[in-house]
């Protein structure tokens, strides 16, 4: 199974490489001046071509251990990784809709409460303090500005 | 002016309140992150990076070298107290810093690191001073040819000791390369692989991508692992006796040594300054095989090595303008972000900055000293605090981090992007490393190399006219050829890259 994981990235890689090409072709490859924006480019993505096709070379020949171990973590694990991702993914999309103090509030009070288990007197006040406390502190002490809500009635409540 | 009247005058810029209170928050901040499991140096310093906007760049780079080493004490105290190294430079004084905890010498194992680490890291500072002048009198004798040969040079060393697999290393330099090369073309501003988005027009930002890369990958892993509470081992006094003093000084001499000589070589990571140093005091030791048993020396040399490596690791960005390792290339974004180039220029046009941050280095490692020693039993409690509750603390710091490169969710878009991608590729062992160090290096090198090939008129026959140049690539070429000899000679080879 790890064996296949290997396989495909190196393809994966290898068009990417490809697709890198052929883009850097369409930029100037040299000029009167001497090498143009597609120089650089181009000669990298030809160097990653060939190692991605080292790589999956070696990972044809490949009889180790490595490549009969899991790749992918159990379900459990798998849900865990799903929400934090869903969970940072969800607090970026909706930050500048619903300002970062009910955004952020919101992700820390589910990733504590649900991943991290804590009671809800904890989470509640780590996720105030990280939502609402973080907002005015970075704002007045550090001058760092950070979204608020473009929602009327939210930015009415100064959310 | 001389190393030390220039020292002078870093001193006068480095106790400035200001600039001593920032020192003071880095060395703090960074004893933190060391503390935190989850969360490493490089990522630390890229979320402390937006913070530093509105500062002056002084005491902006003054603070995030601080936290740079400062990570390397905090990370003893997880060894010790818990048996899991808050950062990988530590990882190795679980083995007899551990053992000193359970015998109930918690205490003296981390006085005497935190004293190691003091002397390792001011050992490594006055190198740098006495080093600083005829290393950057040298570097500004270099053109493009040679700007280019010695960046080659840094990366193949970078690449050749990174991780397992050459072959891995290598894909992932040309990657942070190819990244490098999203954005306005550094020679003739031409917009590149922009796929006509505002937010790419400067380049892909590196803040999101470290914190990505070290920080949401990290947390990701350990989201796999489960969040578990760990077990802490108690405190005891902090005092040595006088035996375990005088078993300190011969580790101590040797671990700054090891230290600052790898700090000095691209590539060289404070593990293995810790690992060698752990290895010399074996061999110097009398009863070897009372290592891993509670001995002072296998405290005292590795993490003296891994101070002295942090500090000494900065001696190639000072005066050549190399990161020499992955959260060195992040300093070396703030200098970037703050409109100064770190190397030989930097001394010539703005000595008061580069002499206070080096004398803050003094200064940092004093207060370090400080803050693990008498301050120890905040970190302890610290350590108390579970991991469940961390995390997201950990999280919402590098979504605020990464919104604040640019107030846009497109960067936070890009850090979970990278945050995945890296998940992955560190399951299949590619190295991160080279990749962090060729995105901040690679317009710096396109453009040395298209100077020189615009002076050449397009001939390749310029990289070996010059001595310098011709002897640098040779070097370059030695140390990424060797691994595939090496490979073949043992005939096998493997995924993992356990023959490479």
């Amino acid at each position: 199974m790890n064996k296949n994981v290997h396989l495909g990235t190196a393809i994966g890689f290898f068009l990417f490489a490809a697709v890198i090409m052929v883009q850097s072709l369409e930029l100037q490859f040299y000029t009167n001046l001497g090498p143009g924006p597609g120089f650089f480019p181009f000669i990298l993505s030809s160097i990653f071509a060939v190692l991605s096709l080292v790589w999956f070379m070696q990972s044809m020949r490949d009889t180790s251990s490595e490549t009969k171990r899991r790749f992918l973590p159990d379900r459990a694990a798998l849900l865990r990784i799903g929400v934090v991702i869903v969970a940072v993914s969800c607090a970026a999309l909706v930050m500048d809709l619903i300002g970062y103090q009910l955004a952020m509030f919101i992700f820390l009070f589910v990733l504590i409460k649900f991943l991290g288990k804590q009671k809800y007197l904890v989470t509640t006040i780590v996720s105030l303090a990280g939502s609402v406390g973080i907002f005015h502190l970075f704002g007045k002490v550090l001058s760092l500005l950070l979204p608020t809500s473009t929602l009327p009635f939210l930015a009415v409540l100064g959310l | 002016m001389n190393a030390f009247s220039n020292l002078m005058m870093g001193f006068s810029v480095a106790l400035a309140p200001a600039n001593l209170l920032l020192a003071f928050l880095g060395s703090a901040i960074g004893t933190l992150i060391g503390v935190l499991p989850g969360i490493g140096p490089s990522a630390g310093a890229a979320l402390l990076i937006p913070l530093t906007f509105t500062m002056e760049p002084t005491g902006a780079i003054i603070m995030l070298t601080a936290l740079f080493y400062g990570t390397q004490y905090g990370g003893t105290i997880t060894s010790v107290l818990l048996n899991v190294p808050g950062e990988a430079a530590s990882a190795i004084t679980c083995l007899d810093g551990h053992a000193m905890a359970k015998q109930g010498r918690a205490g003296t194992a981390l006085s005497l690191a935190a004293i190691g680490s003091f002397m390792g890291g001011l050992f490594a500072t006055l190198c740098l001073v006495v080093a600083a002048i005829p290393l950057t009198k040298m570097a500004l004798q270099f053109g493009p040819v040679e700007s280019f040969a010695l960046l080659t040079v840094g990366l193949s060393l970078m690449m050749g000791l990174a991780g397992k697999s050459i072959i891995k290393a290598l894909m992932m330099g040309v990657l942070g390369l190819l990244l490098a090369m999203v954005g306005l073309d550094p020679v003739r501003g031409m917009p590149r692989f922009t796929f006509d988005r505002l937010e790419l027009m400067d380049g892909i930002g590196f803040i999101p991508i470290i914190m990505g890369i070290f920080g949401l990958a990290e947390v990701l892993s350990n989201a796999e692992d489960g969040f578990g509470t760990m077990k802490l081992a108690k405190m005891s006094s902090l005092f040595p006796t006088k035996q375990d003093l005088k078993d300190s000084v011969g580790p101590i001499a040797r671990g700054s040594l090891i230290g600052t000589g790898l700090g000095l070589i691209p590539g060289m990571t404070g593990s293995a300054a810790s690992f060698l140093s752990y290895i010399a005091e074996k061999k110097a030791s009398r009863t070897p095989e009372k290592f891993g048993t509670g001995m002072v020396q296998g405290v005292v040399g590795p993490e003296t090595a891994n101070n002295a490596h942090a500090n000494g690791a900065l001696i190639p960005l000072f005066t050549l303008g190399i990161p020499s390792s992955p959260t060195v290339a992040v300093i070396m974004g703030a200098f970037m972000m703050h409109g100064l180039i770190p190397g030989p220029f930097l001394f010539q046009e703005h000595p008061d900055i580069a002499w206070g941050v080096i004398a803050s280095f003094v200064i940092g490692n004093l207060m370090l000293l400080i803050l693990n020693l008498p301050l120890i039993g905040i970190w302890v409690k610290i350590l108390k605090i579970p991991y469940g509750l961390l995390f997201a603390i950990i999280l919402a710091f590098m979504i605020i981090g990464s919104y604040s490169v640019n107030n846009s969710v497109f960067e936070i878009g890009i850090m979970v992007v990278f945050g995945i991608v890296s998940y992955f590729l560190r399951k299949m062992d590619f190295p991160m490393a080279p990749l962090v160090l060729t995105l901040i290096l690679g317009p710096q090198m396109e453009r040395s190399l298209r100077q020189s090939l615009e002076i050449s008129q397009g001939s390749f026959a310029i990289f070996i006219e010059t001595p310098l140049s011709a002897v640098l690539f040779a070097i370059a070429a030695v140390i990424l050829i060797a691994p595939a000899f090496k490979s073949l000679r043992k005939g096998k080879n493997s995924i993992s890259g356990e023959s490479t």
